[in-house]
């Protein structure tokens, strides 16, 4: 049986056409099934670790890369559960990395069932799927203590990849079943065309980054720590269906 | 490397790429090709080749399979297989390998020496590296 979680925003009007659309589909290739609609007043760990205990083995996240970070984060010591993706909203890099199309064409995707398992990254005490970036040079990347690596310039860039989309050319892909996080830092230049130059590349499996000042880290695209993090390839790997055989 | 086409092709050989964007401090320990555009202080070895291009500045004795020089390198320079010395190239520092080209205008302040890299022992355990 499946399981969809449908994040709270998409309780919005604007979406109601969009997921009766998806609903229908799921019913047509046979695979609709539980749908929990988070809200504010309820708590996600909860909703899915009691789901986890009834035996949810298919857990569909609805949503956009916000909510499949929260997620990960509950399911990843779990190691028998199929994660699946329905991009609805914006960011949806993370369904974009997968091949995964957005909204009602995303559900021939779960039909089909392409499950691979894949790295997660880990910085500090949560898990991330995609990167994890710093907009800052203020900061020191040490991959080891005999090894310092010091961003130079001014409009600094700072990427560690688990897994990437392949919308820009200066970025490498990564391949999230490599056990290794691929680190970039740039420069950008210009505000409306991006330009990106200087570009370095680290192929690691755990680095600390530290700071004089606290900086803002992004983890899938959202804001929720500062230095000082230590990012490494967590030990746990997480089942997921993707939209290729990609990997 | 980079702007392949095929999402999550692995690359045939792994590269590392020190770009200007950055200035290297320390013992650099890798299993990869290297690239260098930026600066390094410290030490690099690697099992594999070494690029250390137009713009970079190393101060750091270097280790590698095959080394190709356009940059400007304070240290000494050993390769087990061959080092290629262009002509940008300014290098203080002793060479040691067993195959040597050396572009007109390159400038080298140090001593050359052919034929020894056997001694050499390049980096080879997985612990020590720090760059897969």
């Amino acid at each position: 049986m499946y399981y969809y979680i449908y994040d709270s925003y998409l309780s919005e009007k604007k979406y109601q056409k969009e997921l009766a659309k998806l609903e229908i589909r799921l019913t047509d290739l046979g695979i609709n099934g539980k749908i929990i609609r988070l809200s504010l007043l309820k708590s996600l760990k909860d909703m899915v670790l009691d789901e986890i205990r009834r035996g949810a083995k298919n857990i569909i996240i609805v949503g956009n890369d916000n909510t499949v970070n929260k997620v990960i984060n509950f399911v990843a010591q779990f190691n028998d559960i199929v994660l699946g993706i329905i991009p609805i909203g914006r960011p949806n890099n993370i369904a974009k990395s997968l091949a995964i199309p957005v909204g009602e064409a995303a559900c021939d995707v779960l039909s089909a069932r392409r499950v691979k398992k894949i790295d997660l990254g880990r910085v500090n005490e949560q898990y991330f799927i995609s990167n994890v970036s710093i907009k800052s040079p203020d900061v020191v990347l040490k991959p080891d203590n005999n090894l310092q690596i010091k961003p130079q310039g001014k409009n600094i860039n700072i990427n560690i990849f688990n897994l990437n989309t392949k919308d820009n050319n200066s970025i490498p892909l990564s391949n999230p079943q490599d056990g290794i996080l691929e680190t970039l830092i740039e420069e950008i230049d210009g505000v409306w065309r991006k330009k990106h130059k200087n570009i370095s590349f680290f192929p690691l499996s755990k680095l600390q980054i530290i700071s004089k000042q606290p900086q803002s880290v992004l983890i899938d695209g959202q804001s929720s720590l500062n230095t000082p993090v230590n990012i490494n390839v967590a030990k746990e790997k997480i089942k997921i269906i993707t939209g290729k055989d990609l990997f | 490397m980079f702007g392949k086409e095929n999402n999550f092709e692995q690359p045939k050989e792994i590269e590392t790429v020190i770009g200007a964007s950055v200035k290297v401090e320390g013992d650099f320990v890798s299993a990869g090709n290297i690239i260098i555009r930026g600066i390094v202080n410290g030490s690099i070895k690697t099992q594999k080749n070494l690029s250390i291009e137009e713009k970079a500045v190393v101060n750091a004795n270097i280790e590698a399979e095959s080394i190709k020089i356009a940059g400007t390198i304070k240290g000494d320079v050993i390769a087990k297989n061959e080092i290629s010395i262009l002509s940008k190239a300014q290098i203080k520092g002793n060479i040691i390998t067993n195959s040597l080209s050396i572009e007109k205008g390159a400038v080298i302040n140090g001593n050359v020496t052919m034929g020894q890299t056997e001694k050499i022992k390049l980096e080879d355990k997985d612990k020590n590296k720090n760059i897969k």
